[in-house]
């Protein structure tokens, strides 16, 4: 959290609409001389070009969480690899997680980008979009999940072939009643 | 070539560490023998019965020579003999049978042990074909032997030959029997002279054999086998004159038979005159004779004495309607006769004081077991006596008291069903509501009804919970009471009336119905050591087949129909049975009534009765159909208004099978209805046995089968789908001159062939072929002389498996089967070496079809072996197991193995096994196992191992413990914990 909020300690972005604007100011705080300052270290004229930065580096966060599961995805691999075909309590917990955790990602998506969500007049310039990256992550969790199936049928659990479907079958009607 | 073997003994360990890893077998503890399984051995009725020493030495009609303990009526020792008996004689410490055959077997036993000491066909007397004609022991202990020849060998006990006596014999004398007096042999022989008969008689010297006297005596007796040497004379009967000759002397001294006063003027027919040896030490022999009044055939009967030259009467039995049994101990001589329906007199005379007849009467009914067949004088004082009833039971009576009993007519077995009993509770608390009428009553109400009586049982539920728990304390406290084996084979008394058992919650109680060829019926409890619930018994009647018609119903008892023959009329006799208690069953329904009596008795006798699986509306028996093959007619069973429409109805898909009378050929039939409704069978198809062939086995699956599954799943998931055919079954068709045996599977609706092999180099004389047929596989068992290259000359057991396609996943594809469908199975076959030789065959059966079944095979080794199916599959690999043959539970192939554990019967003997039966329980893991011959066994066998049962091991108290101190362990925590959490807030 001290990471991220020392990140986010921007003082461009630091509009009335903020949250400390329901707070008073400390006494003998001038609030546009510190806007003042901040504006003749970045020697830009801000608006544009400030907003332009802030949304790069929104896009380039997003793609970093978007690409997150793929690094998990060789080691789910492996750990499907060691823990067997067989039916045993820890292979079967791994099969679990590897369903688990990507619903949950896919049904967590947008909370998990909220905070890449472009502000202000960024909302409209087509590389804030984060639709690509979020398309990028759910297709990595369904790689994930099509992993935890590949695993399933592996363990002979998915009913492929015709054995699993041998028990539904109905007899044969015997037409005659044969005596010896 | 060293690494090559290497590498196949790596192959076999792992072979072997598999097939010890799966372990398909599994046998008893110790301690659980005998404890659910149970094995009566019978020795069958007792011809001959004499004792010695506290033992009772009889010989029996089922060829069997057996010691029982005089007290309790154990079996000591007994030997089973492959002929009847012909002659038996003890002394104190051996005794010998001789076989009733073309080459009569001599053996000795000692009788203490019961061990064979030795035996002979032929005993070296210099000719060539000489059979042994009969034998005494003599007083030194050796056996003196006469041979058909006339010639006499002795023998000493261990079998080494003494001396030998060979005379020379003209063509028209015959030898008749040998005696020994005061250290002295003597041969009687026939001769036929050309004007007169003569007995020729030699005396020989017991020491060398040397002949030292030589005398004749003019005699023709009817027949040889009224010459008899009683206790050191030779009687015969000659004209209505019995004459004897004290032997060592040549006066033959002459009594009118008329003379005594029970025959006198009575004309009895000659030919019917009998001399029946009483006892072996003894002179009173037994004269019977047969007149007849009024058509009706009387017995008169006396016992005589040979008293020096004299015949003189001992005791008169008259004339008498009953029948009547005489036997003599020493000097005492007893005769036992019916005199009312419930009483039995014995007459005991002493033969040397003139003292009175004493008269002792023993109290026995002769509704249950039938009249007095034998009976024997055991021992005077004190007074024993042992008598046979014709039903085949056995009693020994102390006085007049009954001692001990044996139910020997399960010996003689003839067939056996297996009785589901009721429900205990289902039984009382929903008998009302069967009688409700689905229509009449709104759910609604019904269900209010049930809720009234269950509250009604409220009540019991106190008690109900006491019984649950005390069986729980049981459990715990693992004590079991067992009676002896031997109390549970005794007869029932008289008096005693059948005890209500019922179902317990696994269904592994059930009644065992039998019936025997002595005319009875017999229930016995699977629990309890097979006691006796209620047995049955029809004179004149032998039974040859048993079928359970209804099973246990609520308010309906089980219901058996028992189907024999009247020895005596010549008729069919058919009795249905209350399977609970033995009862005739009478329906309540007066409608129905006249059509439905209990006893059926006709004189068209059925060639074959078969269980159709339609019921009759009224009673809810299953019907069954008899069929004539002389006027090709078939006949209902019950023939009541509701049967007939019921199997109208059923009549165009019922067909049946034959084998004709000399076993040539076997004949498919059709069932017509013919003029005015009569029933006709008309001959679809006939297969005929190829001359100088045999029909030698012929196997069909078990109509109640449940089969679970459709097909086999192989390793790779999979399917081979089964070929369920039920109208189909095996003949096994031998040809002893091309030594071959053809097996041919044919489907009965049409006839057709389905699949034929021919084994070459099948011995088929010497060994008997078997055959066992379940779900879509065929074993058989015969002898392989091994001449071709690569089979094994061994007893063999191969499989066919029956399956709808060659290929995997491959399927007929219809909804139906039909005989007339041109439909073939594809054929799995593959044979395996069997370490014995077998009898009979059973398939375990269970619930649902679900646990692997298990082929049991009765084995000449009087044991039962059961291998699985898994043993006898025929994709057992031959290479090593591949991930796929693991994946389907394949274990490598190789001979069925000699395993001990295999062993049903453990060290049990169960002797002259013909057929093993077979029931599931309600588990499904559980299947009931009984074998009958001469003994009757009694297991449960769980081929796939007891899945749905707690293991015997699992400890129960330790669980109840476990939870107790868990409970207790949260009783004690929860309030330290809830402080301890205050405490922390406070801090």
């Amino acid at each position: 959290m001290s990471d991220k909020s020392k990140w986010s300690v921007d003082f461009a972005s630091l509009e009335s609409t903020s949250r400390a604007s329901s707070i008073p100011s400390p006494v003998g705080f001038d609030g546009n001389w510190a806007i003042q300052n901040s504006r003749e270290s970045s020697k830009a004229s801000r608006s544009a070009d400030a907003d332009h930065n802030d949304m790069t580096l929104k896009a380039r966060r997003a793609w970093d969480v978007a690409m997150g599961p793929a690094k998990t995805i060789p080691m789910n691999a492996i750990m499907i690899y060691m823990s067997g075909t067989g039916v045993q309590i820890f292979s079967v917990m791994i099969t679990a997680m590897l369903f688990w955790q990507p619903i949950k990602a896919i049904f967590t998506l947008n909370q998990t980008f909220e905070r890449f969500e472009p502000t202000g007049a960024a909302k409209n310039h087509p590389e804030a979009s984060l639709l690509t990256s979020k398309a990028t992550f759910l297709a990595l969790q369904l790689v994930t999940i099509g992993l935890g199936i590949y695993k399933v049928n592996a363990m002979g659990l998915l009913p492929t072939t015709t054995s699993d479907w041998l028990a539904f079958m109905p007899p044969k009607q015997i037409m005659e009643y044969f005596a010896i | 070539m060293y690494r090559q073997s290497n590498r196949i003994s790596i192959w076999l360990l792992i072979g072997t560490l598999l097939a010890s890893c799966i372990q398909i077998a599994h046998a008893v503890f110790e301690d659980q023998a005998g404890v659910l399984d149970w094995h009566h051995a019978w020795i069958g009725t007792p011809e001959i019965a004499t004792e010695r020493n506290g033992l009772i030495y009889t010989v029996t009609s089922r060829n069997v020579i057996a010691a029982l303990n005089a007290s309790t009526g154990e079996i000591e020792w007994r030997q089973l003999l492959e002929r009847p008996v012909a002659s038996f004689k003890m002394n104190d410490d051996a005794l010998f049978t001789i076989t009733d055959e073309k080459l009569p077997l001599l053996q000795v036993w000692d009788s203490p042990s019961g061990k064979l000491l030795w035996q002979d066909r032929k005993v070296d007397d210099l000719s060539k074909d000489a059979a042994i004609l009969d034998a005494v022991f003599l007083s030194t202990g050796d056996v003196a032997i006469l041979t058909s020849s006339g010639s006499v060998v002795i023998r000493t006990k261990d079998g080494g030959q003494h001396w030998r006596w060979v005379p020379e014999l003209s063509s028209s004398t015959t030898p008749v029997s040998l005696a020994e007096v005061d250290g002295h042999v003597y041969v009687i022989n026939e001769h036929k002279g050309v004007l007169s008969n003569s007995l020729q008689v030699h005396k020989l010297d017991t020491q060398h054999g040397i002949v030292q006297d030589e005398y004749k005596l003019s005699a023709s007796p009817k027949d040889l086998d009224l010459v008899k040497v009683i206790n050191g004379h030779v009687v015969w009967i000659e004209k209505n004159h019995i004459k004897t000759n004290a032997l060592g002397s040549s006066d033959i001294s002459t009594v009118s038979i008329d003379s005594f006063e029970a025959f006198h003027s009575k004309a009895i027919i000659s030919d019917t005159y009998a001399i029946t040896i009483l006892d072996q030490g003894s002179n009173e022999f037994l004269l019977t004779g047969q007149f007849i009044s009024d058509e009706q055939p009387y017995h008169v009967a006396a016992v005589l004495k040979v008293d020096g030259n004299a015949v003189k009467l001992t005791l008169n039995l008259g004339t008498s309607f009953y029948s009547h049994t005489v036997s003599a101990h020493g000097n005492t001589v007893a005769a036992l006769q019916r005199q009312s329906k419930n009483t039995l007199t014995l007459l005991l005379k002493h033969t040397k004081s003139d003292a009175e007849t004493a008269k002792s009467i023993i109290e026995h009914s002769s509704d249950h077991t039938g009249e007095v067949r034998y009976f024997s004088l055991l021992s005077t004082v004190p007074l024993h006596t042992l008598v046979v009833y014709d039903d085949g039971s056995m009693r020994l009576y102390h006085g007049s008291d009954l001692a001990w009993s044996r139910e020997e007519s399960l010996a003689y077995i003839a067939d056996s069903e297996f009785v589901d009993l009721p429900e205990e509770k289902l039984w009382s608390q929903m008998a009302d509501e069967t009688s409700e009428v689905p229509e009449q009553h709104s759910p609604i109400q019904r269900y209010i009804h049930r809720l009234q009586s269950d509250i009604a049982k409220l009540p019991e539920l106190p008690q109900w919970f006491l019984t649950r728990f005390s069986g729980v304390m049981e459990a715990l406290q693992k004590k079991r009471e067992l009676t002896p084996v031997y109390l549970s084979q005794q007869s029932l008394n008289d008096s005693e009336t059948p005890s209500m058992i019922y179902r317990d919650n696994f269904g592994l109680r059930k009644l065992i119905i039998s019936v025997t060829s002595t005319g009875k019926v017999v229930a016995q409890d699977t629990q309890n050591q097979g006691k006796l619930i209620w047995a049955k018994y029809y004179p004149n009647v032998q039974f040859e087949q048993v079928i359970s018609v209804r099973a246990a119903t609520v308010k309906m008892p089980p219901l058996i129909v028992a189907i024999g023959r009247n020895v005596e009329e010549g008729t069919m006799v058919l009795y249905r049975l209350n399977a609970l208690d033995g009862d005739e069953y009478y329906t309540e329904d007066a409608s129905i009534a006249e059509s439905f009596d209990p006893i059926l008795e006709t004189p068209t006798i059925a060639t074959k009765v078969f269980t159709l699986p339609v019921q009759e509306p009224d009673e809810r028996t299953q019907i069954l159909a008899l069929y004539d093959a002389g006027t090709t007619r078939v006949y209902i069973y019950p023939d009541t208004e509701g049967a007939r429409s019921a199997f109208s109805e059923f009549l165009p898909s019922f067909y049946f099978s034959l084998v004709n009378k000399d076993s040539t050929a076997i004949k498919g039939y059709q069932v017509v209805e013919g003029y005015r409704g009569s029933l006709t069978a008309s001959a679809v198809w006939n297969f005929d046995v190829p001359k100088g062939s045999t029909l030698v086995a012929l196997g069909s699956r078990s109509p109640h089968e449940k089969v679970a599954s459709l097909g086999r799943v192989l390793g790779n998931r999979n399917v081979l789908y089964k070929y369920l055919n039920p109208n189909l079954f095996a003949v096994a068709i031998a040809d002893p001159q091309a030594q071959t045996m053809t097996l041919t599977l044919l489907d009965g609706v049409k006839g057709s062939v389905l699949y034929q092999v021919t084994h070459e180099d099948v011995d088929t004389i010497h060994h008997d072929v078997h055959i066992g047929t379940s779900e879509n596989w065929i074993v058989y068992h015969y002898w392989s002389n091994g001449a071709i290259r690569g089979s094994a000359k061994a007893y063999q057991v191969s499989v066919l498996e029956l399956y709808e396609g060659s290929g995997e996943n491959e399927r007929i594809d219809s909804k139906s089967l039909s005989g007339y469908d041109n439909q073939r199975p594809h054929i799995r076959a593959d044979t395996f070496v069997f370490p014995y030789g077998v009898r009979t065959l059973g398939i375990t059966d269970t619930r649902n079809g679900v646990s692997t079944r298990e082929v049991l095979f009765g084995l000449n080794n009087n044991q039962i072996l059961g291998v699985s199916r898994r043993m006898l599959d025929s994709r057992r690999p031959r290479e090593k197991p591949n991930k796929e043959h693991q994946e389907e539970g394949l274990i490598p192939y190789g001979p069925i193995p000699d395993e001990r554990k295999m062993f049903l019967s453990y060290s049990l003997e169960v002797l002259g096994m013909e057929s093993i039966i077979t029931a599931p329980a309600l588990l499904e893991s559980t299947s009931l196992v009984f074998a009958y011959g001469l003994d009757t066994f009694f297991t449960y066998r769980a081929p796939s191992r007891q899945f749905d049962v707690l293991s015997e091991e699992f400890n129960k108290s330790q669980l109840l413990l476990t939870i107790v101190a868990l409970v207790v362990a949260i009783f004690v925590t929860g309030p330290m914990v809830r402080r301890k959490r205050v405490n922390t807030l406070w801090k």
